[in-house]
């Protein structure tokens, strides 16, 4: 009974190459971790900082919390949105292992809903409710924000599952009803970890473009807030050294060797991650002392964004390589329709095209002369 | 091969189907009105801009966050919900249904995108922008909210009328079946109406006065085209199903007939409350009569979905693959390899009189626990209750006949056999007996009782109809009437006896005897075939 088991692949043909499924999921992942990251660390970050300016009594750090808190709903909005391509292309590139994966914790997995209505409104909640001292709600960020530390829990124990099979078999003879969790592999914890302090890492960014928004107009306020966000991140992404070390040594080893010199696209990959990761950090932390604060801030977000694809591509060679001999994602039989894909890309531009009409609108206030009053 | 691919999500009491609709006709309702609510915003907007109507615009405005929470957050986290569902409920047709739509639904996010941008823009923008742009911007989300709509429809309707698609797969026919545009239509109007009952809503915590009387009279305006568009475009809908389907809600299954008039029957409602109460005495919608209307658009909409989805039965994807992921070419092979081997995940592989209880139980779970539980909904125990053992087997071998909306039994005959037995020991006079040491089942017994149900037909033949028939030749002979009939037909029959010619009685022994009768009269062909 120890056999492996996976199901097959499904009959009907894909309707694009697998390369080309392959770069849209791997696309539309990271955009939509980005905004991800905003939800996740942005939250914790915001609790963090309007606790902060509660006990100290600091209205500056509580107006900062403010604006961020006002970023986390729209930024639910996208990471959901941003969300729904990656889930479709995991599903029908992988669906064998993803359904399975699923199936295996179901009312875990199924709990991710509730959990992120729970959290979605809780952000408007926290956005837009002030309590009897016009400050934020505390307690409505803090529910909202462990929704989303667990549905990320449970995202990191459900893809880390997906890419063991042989922990199929056994864990469905064990217990059919969803009720099992991944939570005892030694992969899961670390991964979590690693992802959510990049999270808090990357929402510290967003505090500093706040502080640039406002550091013509209110240049102290601005000051503030880009050595804020430029503090945490430079000790989170410290922290992420040791974190990411550890995830590191728990890979399978054969895996672990290929980051380590074993495969040269893989090592080269990882090591320009993280040296990239620490030119973000040390023009971060030159931005913090005052100096060049508008063109490093910017610089050390494009390197990071940066760093997000590369680590994303790590991502996707761990996935490779725990799936090696197992499940062979490009040994599928395809059937490209062309017209479709070629719609689809092309409405893709178009819709772009649009929200950025639309956004530009807005942003400049299009026909507002017009208005009365 | 392809095989019996996925594990099976066992939920007790529940079943998966339930899981699905407890997320989806949530969904469906707000989706729904999202759409309709996009170009009511839109188009009442234009209306309020162009007559200079304030007070409508005012109105319009102030209801614009509760929109966005109610269409954004709450609509686009069940739609969600509804792949996390049908993945974990329906592996396979999940699969076969990304597999041909991906670019589809990569479309529908395109549209989706755009809608969710429009709206939060919409709402944030009411004071930054001017009016022309403003509402500009309130188009684009209705029509790219309703873009979505014209893609999912496909999807939707592909399920229930996938035309020719499984001997001819294209995607093109496979999206534009034959029930897409009336579905298209319903939707449509559905979407319209649910606008003009969430407007009524806002309208109704407006303070009393004219204020109120105008937006509440204006909100009941919008359930017009629904009045004359739906009866026609459900009309056209009904007439483009599989002739099972429409049996299926003309009677074939009481319950989905039922729904189906009750669906009907509280739109019918809705349309002459809304008439008399929201027109013509608007002063008096207040919340609660507001929140009535809502909750019967609920019921309608539960009601409606229920009943797309049931006549369906027995497929999941027609004509292409079964409700239990048995696709309709696999039938004969899964007879003869046995499901057990077929299927990835049991443990048995092959029934032994040892096992029999247990390979019941993973036949159960391969076969039936699609759309059974054991003991809640579709609960086979109930559904069973004093079922003999063979009458179970026969009533498993002629499944689909007996019960047109099951899928045919896919299983070799120890299979079958498994898991009548299984079945026959859910029942706890059956289990005491068996701890007891009393019964006990194994292949040779179980087999032997398929002789036992033709005797039991053979007696009630005997106390209830041998009075007046002969099984043939003589008066009165039974065999010319029912020769060629099935078993479920011969058992329709037999419920209606008084209803047919030739003043009979009604039949008045117990289900299992009907059944053990009409096993036995569907027999008589074989059997004097067999003599002859």
């Amino acid at each position: 009974m120890n056999d492996v088991i996976i199901p097959d692949i499904d009959a009907i043909p894909l309707p694009a190459p697998v390369w080309l499924l392959r770069f849209l999921l791997n696309l539309t992942f990271i955009l939509h971790i980005v905004p991800m990251n905003i939800v996740l660390g942005g939250g914790i970050l915001t609790v963090a900082l309007a606790w902060y300016a509660r006990k100290k009594n600091r209205d500056d750090l509580h107006e900062l919390a403010s604006h961020m808190s006002n970023i986390l709903p729209g930024a639910a909005a996208f990471t959901i949105t941003l969300g729904v391509p990656p889930l479709l292309f995991v599903q029908v590139l992988y669906g064998p292992l993803f359904y399975t994966g699923a199936v295996l914790i179901a009312w875990f997995w199924l709990s991710v809903i509730a959990l992120l209505l729970v959290g979605y409104y809780g952000y408007y909640w926290f956005s837009i409710k002030r309590d009897s001292e016009g400050k934020l709600p505390i307690w409505a960020g803090i529910v909202a924000s462990i929704m989303f530390l667990t549905i990320s829990f449970l995202y990191t124990n459900k893809m880390t599952l997906m890419i063991q099979p042989e922990k199929f078999a056994p864990m469905h003879h064990a217990e059919m009803q969803g009720f099992l969790l991944n939570a005892a592999d030694p992969l899961v914890w670390p991964r979590w970890l690693h992802m959510l302090v990049g999270a808090i890492a990357v929402a510290s960014l967003v505090i500093m473009i706040v502080g640039l928004v406002f550091h013509k107009k209110r240049p102290e306020y601005g000051d503030l807030a880009v050595r804020t966000g430029g503090m945490i991140f430079v000790v989170t992404t410290l922290l992420q050294l040791v974190v990411g070390v550890w995830h590191l040594l728990t890979l399978r080893s054969e895996v672990m060797w290929m980051f380590l010199g074993r495969d040269i696209v893989a090592t080269t990959v990882l090591g320009v991650a993280i040296l990239l990761a620490l030119v973000a950090m040390v023009l971060v932390l030159i931005a913090t002392r005052g100096k060049a604060v508008r063109s490093m801030t910017i610089a050390g977000t494009v390197v990071l964004a940066v760093v997000l694809v590369l680590m994303a591509t790590v991502r996707s060679i761990v996935r490779d390589a725990y799936l090696v001999g197992k499940f062979d994602v490009t040994a599928q039989p395809t059937d490209p329709n062309w017209v479709v894909v070629v719609l689809f890309l092309a409405l893709m531009l178009g819709g772009i095209g649009i929200v950025s009409w639309m956004t530009y609108a807005v942003v400049t206030r299009r026909g507002a002369e017009h208005m009365a009053g | 091969m392809y095989r019996m691919n996925y594990p099976v999500w066992d939920v007790p009491l529940l079943g998966g189907g339930l899981i699905i609709a407890l997320i989806a006709i949530p969904h469906v309702f707000v989706s729904h009105f999202a759409i309709g609510g996009g170009i009511f915003l839109a188009w009442s907007e234009r209306i309020a801009l162009r007559d200079g109507n304030t007070r409508l615009l005012d109105f319009l405005k102030r209801n614009s966050l509760f929109f966005v929470l109610i269409t954004l957050v709450f609509g686009a986290v069940t739609g969600v919900g509804i792949w996390f569902s049908i993945g974990l409920v329906h592996p396979p047709a999940t699969s076969i249904l990304i597999h041909n739509f991906v670019f589809a639904w990569g479309i529908e996010w395109v549209f989706f995108l755009i809608e969710i941008a429009a709206a939060l823009l919409y709402y944030y923008s009411w004071d930054r922008v001017g009016p022309k742009t403003h509402n500009t911007i309130g188009w684009i989300y209705a029509g790219s909210a309703w873009m979505s709509l014209f893609v999912i429809n496909g999807i939707l309707t592909f399920m229930l009328t996938p035309g020719d698609w499984p001997a001819n797969p294209s995607f093109w026919a496979a999206l534009f079946n034959p029930s897409y545009w009336p579905s298209l239509f319903i939707r449509t109007f559905v979407c319209i109406a649910l606008a003009g009952l969430y407007a009524m809503f806002m309208a109704s915590r407006e303070k009393p006065g004219d204020n109120h009387d105008m937006l509440v009279q204006y909100a009941s305006k919008w359930l017009i085209p629904a009045f004359i568009g739906l009866p026609i475009s459900t009309a056209w809908y009904v007439s483009t199903l599989p002739t099972l389907s429409k049996e299926i809600v003309m009677g074939g299954a009481p319950a989905v007939t039922i729904f189906a008039v009750m669906s009907v029957a509280i739109s019918a409602v809705i349309f002459v409350f809304a008439y008399f109460i929201a027109y013509r005495n608007p002063q008096s919608v207040n919340i609660p009569v507001a929140v009535l209307f809502l909750l019967l658009g609920i019921a309608v909409t539960g009601f409606t979905e229920w009943v797309r989805e049931a006549v369906r039965k027995p497929y999941v994807i027609y004509n292409y693959m079964y409700s239990n992921a048995t696709l309709t070419t696999q039938v004969d092979e899964f007879r003869r390899t046995g499901i057990l081997v077929a299927s990835k995940w049991t443990t048995i592989k092959e029934v032994t009189d040892e096992n029999i209880l247990e390979a019941g139980r993973q036949v159960f779970t391969a076969q039936c626990a699609h759309c059974h539980t054991i003991e809640g909904y579709n609960g086979i125990r109930p559904l069973t209750r004093g079922w003999s053992h063979a009458f179970t087997s026969r009533a498993i071998a002629h499944l689909d006949e007996l019960k047109g909306f099951m899928p045919p039994f896919t299983g070799n005959d120890a299979e079958r056999e498994a898991l009548a037995a299984w079945i026959t020991a859910l029942d706890p006079a059956v289990r005491e007996q068996i701890e007891a040491g009393n019964v006990s089942f194994n292949l040779g017994s179980v087999q032997q009782m398929g002789e036992i149900v033709d005797a039991a037909g053979e007696a009630v033949w005997d106390d209830y109809c041998s009075g007046c028939h002969t099984v043939s030749g003589g008066r009165n002979p039974i065999d010319t009437k029912v020769v060629g009939m099935s078993n479920a037909e011969i058992s329709g029959l037999i419920v209606n006896l008084e209803n047919l010619a030739g003043f009979m009685p009604p039949f008045d022994g117990s289900d299992s005897e009907r059944e053990a009768l009409a096993a036995w009269l569907a027999g008589l062909d074989e059997r004097e075939g067999g003599a002859q």
